[in-house]
């Protein structure tokens, strides 16, 4: 006769592999997902690159990203690994290799496009259930603009101008899009150095009509000195341009080209492009995201403090769902992300001699302050994220712990259950401090006009100098210094 | 036991869902003629440049242009022709396809008309130049001037153009492709056609 297993040991088998399989996957988790963060991954070739070990601080980005030399990159694109490539990028502008930085700045755009476009729906789930860090990466306006921006200097500094036409046709695609969809992140500023740029990548190759529009733009959006009021009033001469009408910023420069006298295409040509020499020099380095502890009542304060997305608030109910939690002991606190300048090196001085005399410089992008305004328009509604994730784990642990204990009978096993649960999630509740952590604090400029010949170029940041002989001749020369930060 | 052969299977069952997550296959067009018609980016592929390009070609062949190059033929007189690159206005860096494509004209029409090609290969520094000049280099006069130094009768040069728009969840990205014939002489356009194509990204 055959013996039947009595049925309570059934029930208990069966959930004892649920608990186990809870478990299992609990584990898996943090095998998967461990507790570092992209800052983490990142923090080594960072301080590398801030003491100007710029190779090495690549070679740890190769590392990380499985690639043995600068020339290789991802098989398979994460986001993480594309964000990545943009450090790796940066770097490698840095110390001149401007066709690799282009290459992995190309593919890193193309990538974000994928991201920004493809499975949003699904990723929001993750967001809800585990963490930010879950969710793919959307990079921010700023950084989306800074990345065609940054990639018109690769080109431009190898003399490729109808590559760098390429970036700023692509930087005017996205600032369309950005202005209609998410300015209230956007300063003007984040849009006045790719206009800038982009005027120089038309001028040079003497297409004026097109480097008047990117240039009046960069005047629109802050970008002003005297020298280039006066190129832009003999550039609205040669080409016409009429501006957008009262209220224009330009307008006055308009006019003011309206009243000269006439100027020739080959007269503004030697006036304005031969012999012109622009200098970038990247300094600092961007406030980058950490991982910090909240305490609820805390976090939910901040969400109301910068609550400018109505669409992401807490309604009452789970502001005091969280708060009992936080009473009963069963939610401590929210793990977020804060922007930090730990470690950073903060404003630098930056002083740039050419051929002995000091070249005047001005401002062209102030990127710490992009980023700070960025993140105080988006954190409140990623804090209400966090927040429903919390709740979201609770209710989940307690559904866990019922389901158990109904099958087994057992209290001890549906709290064993609801642990695993937690457990998991918690494990998986990274805070997100994806960014592009290695964008320099501040672009500064310096432009002059010189006779054919070869010319020494020296940049001092901070004290630390780099330098450089540049060959001018016929059209614009570009170069770039961002080694030291 | 039962419990660690419960165990054994589910930690078996994620170290395969692990695995082969990472798993992937190569192959070549050869194996899988479809790999060369599917889409992988909004950049211009190759698949797009033939199409592009059958359709500029299809219409040049049946031009009066090339019906009076046959003409000059049958005489005895071919005429000497010049490709010059097609200028890049879009926003996808397509430059190596473009070359591409100058290279393609060149083969089709040494292939099938009686005409004569001046290389690109032997046209060297000027071409560089009409590179690096772009946009003044595209002045129909100074390339009438670079034709008359290589000897040419006609330089055939075009452009690529593209309408880029950027929604929520897509991106779509028009190309025009446009085909040119210019007499050195007088600088009147003896042929010209325009072709375009879509891609698109959609979430």
């Amino acid at each position: 006769m055959q013996r039947r297993l009595p049925q309570p040991l059934q029930h208990s088998t069966s959930a004892f592999s649920i608990l186990l399989a809870l478990m299992v996957s609990g584990f898996a988790m943090v095998g998967a997902s461990g507790c570092a963060t992209y800052t983490d991954h990142v923090r080594e070739a960072k301080q590398d690159a801030l003491q100007g070990r710029t190779q090495q601080a690549v070679e740890r980005l190769n590392k990380a990203i499985g690639a043995e030399e600068s020339h290789q990159y991802p098989e398979k694109l994460t986001s993480e690994n594309t964000l990545m490539l943009l450090e790796r990028a940066t770097l490698l502008q840095a110390i001149g290799k401007y066709k690799l930085a282009a290459r992995d700045m190309m593919i890193a755009d193309q990538q974000l496009d994928w991201l920004d476009i493809g499975a949003q729906g699904k990723a929001k789930i993750g967001k809800y259930m585990f963490s930010g860090s879950s969710v793919k990466y959307r990079a921010p306006p700023f950084e989306r603009l800074l990345l065609n921006t940054l990639n018109m200097v690769n080109f431009m500094a190898v003399g490729d101008y109808e590559g760098a036409q390429v970036e700023a046709r692509r930087f005017s695609i996205v600032e369309y899009f950005f202005l209609n969809d998410e300015s209230k992140t956007l300063l003007p500023e984040s849009l006045a150095l790719g206009n800038y740029l982009g005027g120089v990548a038309f001028e040079a190759t003497g297409e004026y009509n097109q480097a008047a529009r990117y240039y009046a733009d960069a005047y629109r959006y802050g970008l002003r000195t005297s020298r280039f009021e006066r190129r832009l009033v003999d550039l609205f001469r040669i080409t016409g341009y009429g501006g957008k009408g009262k209220g224009d910023a330009v307008q006055q420069l308009v006019d003011r080209s309206r009243a000269g006298s006439v100027l020739s295409f080959e007269e503004y040509r030697k006036q304005y492009v031969d012999g012109e020499l622009l200098m970038v020099v990247q300094s600092g380095m961007a406030p980058y995201k950490e991982g910090k502890k909240y305490p609820v009542g805390q976090a939910i304060a901040y969400a109301n403090a910068h609550s400018y997305n109505y669409n992401y608030t807490l309604s009452a109910k789970e502001k005091s769902r969280a708060r009992e939690m936080a009473v009963s002991g069963a939610l401590k606190w929210i793990s977020f992300p804060q922007l930090t300048e730990k470690g950073l090196p903060g404003q630098r001085n930056v002083n740039i001699f050419v051929d002995g005399r000091e070249a005047a410089v001005f401002m062209g992008s102030n990127i710490e302050r992009q980023v700070e305004h960025a993140w105080e328009r988006i954190s409140g509604a990623l804090m209400v994220a966090a927040i429903t994730r919390m709740i979201t784990r609770a209710a989940a642990g307690a559904g866990a712990r019922e389901a158990t204990q109904q099958a087994t009978g057992k209290s001890g096993l549906g709290i064993l259950a609801q642990l695993a649960v937690e457990g998991s999630m918690l494990a998986a509740d990274k805070p997100d401090t994806r960014s592009w952590s290695m964008l320099p604090g501040r672009i500064k400029l310096a432009r002059v006009r010189l006779p054919d010949g070869s010319y020494p170029v020296k940049v001092k940041v901070a004290g630390r100098t780099e330098s450089r002989n540049v060959e001018i001749g016929s059209g614009v020369r570009v170069v770039n210094f961002s080694r030291n930060r | 036991m039962k419990e660690f052969q419960t165990f054994s299977v589910i930690l078996a069952l994620g170290l395969m869902a692990h695995l082969t997550g990472c798993a992937g296959q190569h192959m070549r067009g050869s194996e899988n003629p479809a790999l060369d018609q599917m889409t992988f980016s909004l950049r211009f592929d190759r698949a797009d440049l033939d199409r592009l390009y059958k359709k500029n070609i299809e219409e040049l062949m049946d031009s009066s242009i090339m019906g009076q190059w046959k003409g000059q033929a049958q005489n005895g007189a071919p005429p000497n022709v010049a490709v010059f690159p097609i200028r890049n206005e879009t926003s996808e860096h397509i430059r190596g396809s473009l070359d591409a494509l100058v290279s393609k004209i060149e083969t089709d029409l040494v292939n099938d008309t009686p005409i004569s090609i001046i290389a690109q290969e032997s046209q060297g520094a000027l071409i560089s130049e009409v590179k690096r000049q772009q946009s003044s280099a595209y002045d129909p006069k100074r390339l009438a001037e670079y034709g008359e130094q290589l000897g040419a009768q006609y330089y055939i040069t075009g452009r690529i153009y593209d309408v880029a728009e950027r929604t929520k969840d897509a991106r779509r990205v028009q190309y025009f492709l446009f085909l040119q014939v210019l007499d050195v002489e007088t600088g009147a356009i003896k042929f010209q056609h325009e072709a375009s194509l879509t891609k698109a990204l959609i979430g």
